[in-house]
């Protein structure tokens, strides 16, 4: 992974410093209320329903053992011996006192992390594929841009107030886990003929209120000309992008507005200013880069036990954990487990301190020291040989993480909502529980199921490319839900539809049985959940999970904001 | 009063008192925050909301040391041969800034309105003003001016600063140190970090 020189040192540790001396001016009365806003937001710090939170940045989600155990002592030191991994590859701590918080970002410091720019209207932490460097299907490691992108948009003067948010995705697979097309701007990463890595630049993705999918801009962009063409985007956004009203500010509002042929040549004409520029990377930037993402020192010889098979054959727990929670590696004797964040009763993507210091260890002895955090809110060891596959698992069964789960209908995405965030319409977290219970025996049978819960339109939880979504909203000062149906985001990237009217939070996990019912009764062979829906419609799924039981819908029309 | 910052390329910063009018007045004090509240949370702040950000109408700040600031309408319209005493004008968020293409001879200040502290428009009008336009002049920023933008100012090419009223002018001259070191390349023309190809030929320069 990157290792910090003396130099980015200097400047995270320059940024503690400096927001320590903001928090004192603000505290003192030297700034005031809205001015401290955005300087504590770009230090990833919100004030929500009950108490401050902080946002640390996991740059493309890939932390150090180390630096996990710090995150574990964090928990126990400022927050209640826990955090909570999101979407975004993030972890937040939810009870933090705003007055600590340069004291934790000190502590942070120590293990070269941070939390710049992970909120505010700026260029956020970067995301990328949680398997980059060990996927099968990979074409290019994307992690070496992704840095490069990190560097250049820390601190970036010009593009530190945009008009909203600015959110970096990369993908270098042949399928998207990075959810690439739901972002500001997305980049599939490729090598051309000649072997010279490539971009395809998407623009104006996104999810909340208005969500799209990012359309293609530009093709066969080389990479060292991937600084100066973000630059002419986000310089084209900046100028012209809305300012007068939050909800239309995004960068997705105004390709849509211009078209992306317009927007692309708006874009264009900037890039022909900037191009060969001094933001140019030099020749000998990827491959230097590509150095601190290089493979570990993997055994080709097979150590250990042997006896994968046989233990799969003798504990139906264990075979169902390889099978879901172990992905393929690039390296046939190794593999990429996920750890699971979603066993029941635990609100999905928390983890206490004890057991980030635990996973620490295992990925100690197990995975080179690495842990990665996937924006479907779990964790991944991603280099462990498949001789380890018994041991590992044993250890983590003892830690109440071998939640054999992984892309199962309980996997489910789930934003804090109104148990903490101060926008919720609707709580989440327990409606993810309902449904995590009601479909647990079933679960396995069902097999991929992608449900995500929002507990607004704002979409943190991926309601929108959920092959299930839910969607929290507000009726008259009730918390009501909307279902959807057909999102994805693997291959292809679609956006899910609003099925029937809003239903209460009692009915949610019944209405969903209903449509897993209904695939189960009328699934072809192997076919996924997502491929009947596609197959059948959605009416036909809207038809399952409302007919059976008309008097749960409530009386107000349909709801359609969410598009 | 207020006072004007001039950052001279060699880091030194220069203070100069400024008239009434060429700077934004200070606000109403600030209530002290009560942390004891604030650690509480904010509950539901939804019907807090407000979407909708009014936009500047007009500059905020009307003159300089030497006299008043056109717009740019107004700039554009003048005839450039009749330029006897130093000009300055004042861009808007929305002014296009290469409108001035051709037409630099004769300015010595372009003013910068930041109306908002939190719209960056004028970064990038910065930006272009130095970086595109080869502008050689003194660069201003006027309006929300405070302490803890002026480092990024800085960084687009902007070298003079018309402080807020209420500002500490001694925090103020420390903030252009704030960073020991700075990674992307930016209108400062100033060192950075990341290896492109500009920074390998200095380095070999
Ligand atoms: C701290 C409390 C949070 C607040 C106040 C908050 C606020 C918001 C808002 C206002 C938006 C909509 C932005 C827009 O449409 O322009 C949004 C989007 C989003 N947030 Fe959050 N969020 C919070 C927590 C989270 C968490 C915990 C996650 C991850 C689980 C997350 C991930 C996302 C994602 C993925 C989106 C959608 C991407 C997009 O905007 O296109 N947020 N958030
Ligand atoms: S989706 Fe809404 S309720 Fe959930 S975290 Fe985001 S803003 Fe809060």
């Amino acid at each position: 992974m990157y290792i910090y020189n003396a130099i980015d040192q200097s400047i995270v540790d320059a940024r503690v410093k400096q927001f320590a001396d903001q928090t004192e001016r603000y505290l003192s009365g030297r700034i005031s209320e809205d001015e401290f806003k955005p300087l504590r937001l770009q230090n990833g710090v919100y004030v929500e329903r009950h108490s401050p939170l902080l946002r640390v940045a996991i740059p493309y989600g890939l932390l150090s053992s180390r630096q996990l155990s710090m995150l574990a002592q964090i928990g126990r030191k400022y927050d209640r011996g826990f955090g909570h991994f999101t979407t975004r590859q993030n972890i937040q701590f939810n009870w933090v006192k705003l007055e600590q918080v340069h004291e934790i970002l000190a502590d942070l410091a120590s293990v070269q992390m941070h939390a710049i720019q992970t909120s505010g209207s700026c260029i956020r932490n970067v995301t990328t594929d949680h398997l980059a460097g060990v996927a099968h299907d990979e074409r290019v490691d994307p992690r070496p841009l992704a840095e490069l992108m990190r560097q250049w948009s820390t601190l970036n003067p010009e593009f530190a107030f945009l008009p909203r948010k600015f959110k970096v995705a990369y993908n270098g697979a042949v399928e998207d886990r990075a959810a690439s097309e739901v972002h500001d701007l997305a980049f599939d990463v490729y090598r051309d003929e000649a072997g010279e890595v490539r971009l395809t630049v998407k623009v104006g993705g996104g999810q909340g209120r208005t969500p799209r999918v990012a359309p293609v801009i530009k093709t066969g962009l080389h990479w060292r000309d991937m600084l100066s063409y973000t630059e002419a985007v986000l310089r084209t956004y900046n100028r012209w992008g809305r300012r007068d009203n939050i909800y239309k500010a995004r960068i997705k509002i105004l390709v849509d507005a211009l078209g992306a042929e317009r927007f692309g040549e708006e874009v264009e004409q900037e890039f022909a200013h900037v191009q060969g520029g001094p933001a140019t990377l030099a020749a000998s930037e990827l491959e230097r880069m590509t150095a601190f993402f290089g493979a570990p020192a993997y055994h080709s010889a097979v150590s250990g036990d042997q006896d994968e098979a046989r233990h799969r054959l003798a504990d139906p727990r264990f075979n169902a954990w390889v099978k879901r929670n172990v992905a393929k590696h690039k390296r046939d004797n190794y593999g990429a487990v996920t750890i699971s964040l979603k066993p029941l009763g635990i609100a999905p993507g928390d983890a206490t301190s004890d057991q980030m210091d635990a996973i620490a260890d295992l990925a100690d002895r197990f995975s080179f020291g690495q842990i990665r955090v996937s924006h479907h809110q779990n964790l991944v060891l991603a280099d462990v040989a498949r001789s380890d596959l018994w041991a590992l698992y044993q250890a983590l069964e003892a830690l109440g993480l071998s939640e054999p789960n992984v892309g199962l209908a309980t996997d489910i995405i789930c934003c804090p909502g109104g148990d903490y965030c101060a926008l919720a319409n609707a709580k989440s977290i327990p409606v993810a529980a309902a449904v995590q219970e009601t479909l647990a025996a079933k679960a396995q049978d069902i097999g991929t199921l992608a449900i995500k819960m929002s507990g607004c339109i704002n979409a943190c939880g991926h309601h929108h490319v959920g092959h299930i979504g839910i969607l929290g909203v507000d009726k008259k000062d009730e918390e009501w839900y909307q279902i959807l149906v057909g999102g994805r985001t693997d291959t292809k990237t679609a956006l899910g539809q609003i099925v029937g009217k809003a239903i209460p939070r009692e009915a949610v996990a019944p209405t969903i049985e209903r449509m897993t019912d209904f695939y189960l009764a009328n699934r072809k062979g192997g076919e996924l959940f997502i491929d009947a829906v596609e197959r059948l419609g959605k009416a036909a799924f809207h038809d399952a999970a409302f007919q059976a039981d008309p008097t749960q819908t409530s009386p107000s029309p349909q709801i359609q904001e969410a598009n | 009063m207020s006072t004007l910052l001039k950052l001279f390329a060699s880091g030194d910063v220069v203070t100069l008192p400024l008239p009434d009018g060429a700077f934004r007045p200070a606000p109403s004090p600030n209530p002290l925050p009560n942390m004891d509240v604030i650690n509480q949370g904010q509950g539901d702040v939804r019907s807090l909301i407000r979407p909708n950000v009014k936009q500047p109408e007009a500059p905020s700040v009307a003159a300089w040391e030497h006299g008043t600031l056109l717009t740019l309408a107004d700039w554009l319209k003048r005839d450039a041969a009749n330029a006897d005493a130093p000009v300055g004008i004042v861009l808007m968020p929305t002014d296009d800034p290469l409108a001035l293409a051709g037409r630099l001879d004769g300015l010595a200040v372009i003013a910068v309105e930041f109306a908002k502290f939190s719209d960056g428009r004028g970064y990038s009008i910065a930006t272009l003003l130095r970086s595109r336009l080869g502008f050689k002049g003194e660069i201003r920023a006027v309006g929300d001016v405070l302490i803890d933008q002026l480092f990024a100012m800085a960084r687009c090419g902007i070298d003079s600063f018309a402080l807020r009223g209420d500002q500490d002018v001694e925090v103020a001259k420390r903030a252009f140190e704030t960073f020991p070191a700075v990674y992307q390349w930016a209108a400062d023309e100033r060192d950075f970090v990341l290896a492109t190809q500009a920074n390998l030929e200095r380095a070999a320069a």
